[in-house]
């Protein structure tokens, strides 16, 4: 009986004298004694039950037993300091793992990598399958949208790791290959705002409205890229042909997805191919015959330059001299239609198939599908143009 | 110093175990192969992957001596875009790395 009177009584000292220096201690430092509630953690915690809530109580009005505001906030908070319990006894497990050799933690990090990079690959190419899809299917506004939202998020958590990196390096050439981290920052921020605005707009407007908000996700421009992503896919099928011969029908494909847009898939592939086909023919027929859409008058204003290109060098340029002339104005040209950023893949491969194709017919020297002056023709190019930028 | 030689130099892994070393500078250079595939690499097959693994492993000399070597296979290859992601991936690799101690 008396031990444990004594025990008790120095049980009770000790929460006096507890107190006491926790009192102490806020005096003398100016600040109040910490409660459970000013933890950040423990306020985050809050936060997240609270938002759990009300998503349980939202959910549970359309239902045919509707529960409480109450009911649903313990519900919430039951489901969330479980998950919480869950998650600190899971860094107490991994505290008291045995320590790693340096081959472990080299192949723990390679696996961490390998599966962040498989992750990044895997949304690209659902992007791409459901594009394809999309394309032979009608024209669904919502989901457009549904696919730009899906593009943002990609690209925001994309930014986002980007921007970790370059922040924790010194590497020079790796800061200098991309863009400054405050420049990543601010298209993280409005690529955040965007999404938010076209995840309200999914939920509150009608295709109409989502149309006339968002002309420029229903532009030719963005039809044009999904039409790229379909030949992304269809890349691959080409990779038995010849290389010169695969991209330039590559490139003819191409023009022939965009001129089936415009012209809702009724014009064939074929006309495209004329023109390049014939274009040492007389070219007027070709003026008149095409002159009223978009994407063939640029074409023809292209063959036309090209004509006067000809006409200036007629009788003494080979192919290479009339490339290296006609190649930077189909470069802008090209690029500024397309609107594509440079080294995307299509762009290179369409200006090179349109600037090698003109050359080698203007020049009459050289026939569409002869793989290896085309090449000649295209490395002296390149040569040239390595010259000039290390000049 | 091979451009394999080199990698490994740059992934800061030549204290461990030349078999380990040699695992991760593959995958690396996979992963650099394989972003790179979104753009242009997808062109590639699985055996003109490993024939570039062959030429990275044993010639000592630089990436673009190695293209212009092979260019009849290599021609899709964009080498500034395939830098771009090797330099990507090696810091993902070392930050996970850092990370992992």
């Amino acid at each position: 009986m008396k031990k444990a009177y004594f025990q008790k009584k120095i049980h009770l000292s000790l929460i006096k004298k507890t107190d006491a220096w926790m009192e102490l201690l806020s005096r003398n430092q100016g600040a109040e004694i910490p409660s459970p509630k000013d933890d950040p953690e423990e306020k985050y915690k809050e936060a997240h039950i609270m938002h759990l809530a009300k998503k349980i109580y939202e959910e549970s009005q359309e239902t045919e037993k509707p529960i409480s505001a109450e009911e649903s906030k313990a519900l919430a908070r039951r489901v969330i300091e479980a998950r919480y319990e869950e998650q600190k006894m899971a860094k107490q497990r991994e505290n008291f793992e045995t320590p790693k050799t340096k081959e472990q933690r080299a192949e723990s990090a390679l696996k961490k990598t390998v599966a962040g990079a498989e992750k990044g690959i895997n949304k690209q190419n659902t992007l791409t399958e459901q594009t394809v899809e999309w394309f032979f299917m009608n024209l669904d506004e919502h989901w457009i949208i549904k696919k730009e939202i899906i593009r943002q998020n990609a690209s925001i958590e994309a930014a986002e790791e980007l921007l970790e990196i370059i922040e924790e390096t010194n590497n020079y050439e790796l800061r200098k290959s991309f863009k400054s981290p405050e420049l990543i920052r601010a298209d993280i921020e409005k690529k955040k705002l965007d999404l938010d605005e076209l995840e309200t707009a999914i939920k509150t407007e009608n295709s109409k409205k989502i149309k006339e908000k968002y002309p420029h996700l229903f532009s030719r421009e963005n039809l044009l890229n999904a039409s790229i992503e379909r030949l992304n896919v269809s890349s691959n099928e080409s990779t038995n042909r010849e290389e010169g011969d695969s991209r330039f029908h590559l490139a003819i494909d191409f023009m022939g997805s965009e001129k089936a847009i415009v012209f809702g898939w009724t014009t064939t592939f074929g006309k495209i191919s004329d023109i390049f086909q014939n274009i040492k023919a007389d070219m007027s027929t070709y003026f008149n015959k095409f002159k009223e859409a978009p994407f063939q008058s640029f074409l023809v204003a292209l063959i036309e330059d090209t004509a006067k290109t000809r006409a200036n060098l007629q009788g003494r340029a080979s192919a290479s001299e009339i490339y290296s002339q006609i190649y930077p104005p189909i470069e802008n040209e090209i690029g500024r239609f397309l609107n594509l950023p440079e080294g995307n893949f299509f762009f290179d491969i369409i200006r090179e198939a349109i600037a090698k194709s003109i050359a080698s017919y203007v020049a009459g020297e050289i026939n569409l599908y002869d793989q290896e002056k085309l090449d000649a023709v295209y490395s002296e190019h390149e040569k040239q143009r390595d010259k000039e930028t290390q000049g | 110093m091979t451009f394999k030689e080199k990698l490994i130099k740059d992934l800061e892994i030549t204290d461990l175990a030349p078999k380990t070393q040699e695992k991760i500078a593959n995958k690396i250079l996979d992963l650099a192969f394989n972003a790179t595939i979104g753009d242009v690499v997808r062109e590639f097959s699985p055996e003109e992957k490993k024939d570039m693994h062959k030429y990275l492993d044993k010639s000592a000399l630089d990436l673009q001596e190695i293209i212009t070597l092979h260019k009849d296979k290599l021609s899709h290859f964009n080498k500034k875009n395939f830098e771009k992601n090797l330099n990507y991936f090696i810091h993902k690799f070392r930050k996970n790395y850092e990370k992992s101690t």
